[in-house]
């Protein structure tokens, strides 16, 4: 029931549109082939942040922030590894586009949604949703994402403290995520995961003041999935997030380690299962062999 | 800018109203001594839909009895959801049964194609079903009960949802021929994806209405 008919569109976005025009594309990350992209640092891609509302169930709109890869040529990249990003429970998804440019700039394509209130469990269907709106806008040649989703590729979900939660049901039920990261969080204890394809990956900081390590084992227990767990050293639950307030870090306490290392050993991990749900076997090799590990990078039995 | 300042004024004037929904069809007006006369009720509401943007409504229902009287009634509608940007004009129809003059049962069934313009035109049916039990009293109605929200739109596939919810009305005839109406609903909405349960989406409405009913 599409309508193909410019005139039709006109009048229609002319009675019903122009409300909100989305804000123009914004650079987060310039490309620099020079960058190595070894795990846990930047690939050589550039990352493009792109604001939009994508029509869901129907008749739903979900504002999203998509953070897609960007070339040398200043084009967005084709074919890029989907990937979903469910923010934490009132944090910002802006306090997340450190962690999608830096995916980005590994040949993904994020898209994060805003959820109600920046709390993912009101609408949970929304990051599958999101998902699907992205792959849908991809095929359509008309639209400033066309081709940028690799629709034979599986999707990573990330999310961060309850931004999990909600990613493990996601992974759960959409069998168009692959594989799932759950940043400072676990599964929920009510639940009963029965999926046992794709992967699973468990990170949380040593000095995390929000998420008990226990919980996280049992989380990781009652994944049915190949999953992989680990502890990361120095790092804390809002060294996960940009901008951490005073009250984030005074809840917490300070971890005397350097940012930009603490996030590096979180990453590596990521990186790994990003390349392996992008086709790079090497990223499986890396997550199954904790030998291959960075210095602070602990495996949870 | 101006559409920054349509916003700011919006949401400034309905920050008192918690979350929303669409208008219902109108109920049989309240009409005074006389009893059945015919008229044509029109009803404007503007309301809030999941914490998000405005939703303007409006409905129309022909009729010929005051709210003791049972009746039976056409329903024409239209919505304005600016945070969809969606369009739609629906046909249905209404029952009233009253029961002992105070309490009475209504049902409501509306089909509404609509147009939504988020990324692309698409166009889709969305339908609203109603069963409410009300009590009337004096100048008052309140009436609650169950409503199934239905839709389904038609892009490059199909897809859309199953809204569940309670919604509870309380109306005031100001005059005969003027009422307010605050409708408050809370429920979910259920979608299906690769032959699962994607997940539920809570849902909340909070929609005022005023109706006239023309002597």
């Amino acid at each position: 029931m599409r309508i193909p008919t410019a005139a039709f569109t006109l009048a229609a976005f002319t009675l019903v549109g122009g409300i909100g025009c989305a804000p123009s594309p914004q650079t987060l990350l310039e490309p620099d082939p020079a960058r190595t992209g070894a795990f846990g640092s930047d690939g050589g891609f550039g990352a493009r942040l792109l604001q939009r509302d994508l029509r869901v169930r129907g008749d739903r709109v979900v504002s999203v922030d998509v953070v897609a890869a960007v070339d040398s040529d200043d084009d967005l990249v084709r074919k890029a590894i989907p990937v979903l990003l469910v923010q934490g429970g009132s944090v910002p998804v802006e306090r997340y586009h450190w962690l999608a440019q830096h995916l980005a700039s590994r040949g993904a394509v994020v898209v994060a949604p805003h959820f109600l209130a920046d709390l993912a469990f009101f609408d949970q269907a929304d990051g599958s949703d999101a998902l699907a709106a992205l792959r849908e806008r991809s095929r359509d040649d008309d639209d400033d994402l066309k081709g940028t989703v690799d629709a034979d590729l599986g999707a990573l979900a990330v999310g961060h403290s309850l931004g999990g939660v909600v990613v493990a049901g996601a992974f759960e039920s959409d069998r168009t995520i692959g594989a799932m990261a759950l940043l400072a969080s676990y599964p929920d204890p009510g639940s009963t995961p029965t999926r046992k394809d794709g992967r699973s990956l468990l990170i949380v900081g040593e000095r995390d003041g929000l998420v008990n390590v226990d919980d996280v084992k049992a989380g990781t227990q009652a994944l049915r999935s190949r999953t992989t767990t680990a502890e990361v050293a120095g790092l804390t639950h809002f060294q996960l997030t940009q901008d951490a307030t005073a009250a984030e870090m005074k809840r917490e306490g300070t971890t005397g380690e350097d940012l930009d290392v603490v996030r590096k050993r979180a990453l590596f991990l990521l990186d790994a299962l990003l390349a392996d749900v992008g086709g790079n076997a090497g990223g499986g090799v890396v997550l199954d062999d904790d030998s291959q590990w960075p210095a602070g990078v602990e495996v949870l039995p | 800018m101006r559409a920054l300042i349509f916003w700011a004024a919006l949401s400034t004037l309905l920050s008192s109203v918690a979350h929303a929904q669409t208008a219902q069809p109108l109920a049989t007006p309240h009409l005074s001594s006389d009893g059945a006369r015919t008229s044509a009720v029109v009803g404007v509401g503007l309301g809030i839909e999941r914490f998000g943007a405005p939703t303007l409504t409006f409905a129309l229902a022909p009729t010929s009895s005051p709210l003791s009287q049972s009746s039976s009634s056409l329903v024409l509608t239209g919505r304005f959801d600016s945070s969809a940007r969606s369009v739609g004009v629906g046909l249905g129809g209404q029952f009233v049964q009253s029961l002992n003059g105070t309490l009475f049962v209504r049902e409501a069934v509306v089909v509404q194609p609509f147009l939504i313009a988020v990324d692309d035109v698409v166009g889709g049916v969305r339908g609203e079903v109603t069963a409410q039990i009300g009590f009337h009293l004096d100048r008052f109605d309140f009436a609650i009960g169950p409503r199934f929200i239905p839709v389904v739109a038609v892009a490059e596939g199909t897809d859309g949802r199953l809204g569940v919810d309670v919604v509870g009305a309380a109306r005031f005839f100001v005059i005969d021929e003027l009422a307010l109406t605050v409708d408050l609903g809370a429920g979910s909405d259920f979608s299906h994806r690769n032959g699962l349960v994607a997940g539920s989406v809570l849902s909340g409405t909070a929609y005022l209405g005023v109706q006239w009913a023309p002597r």
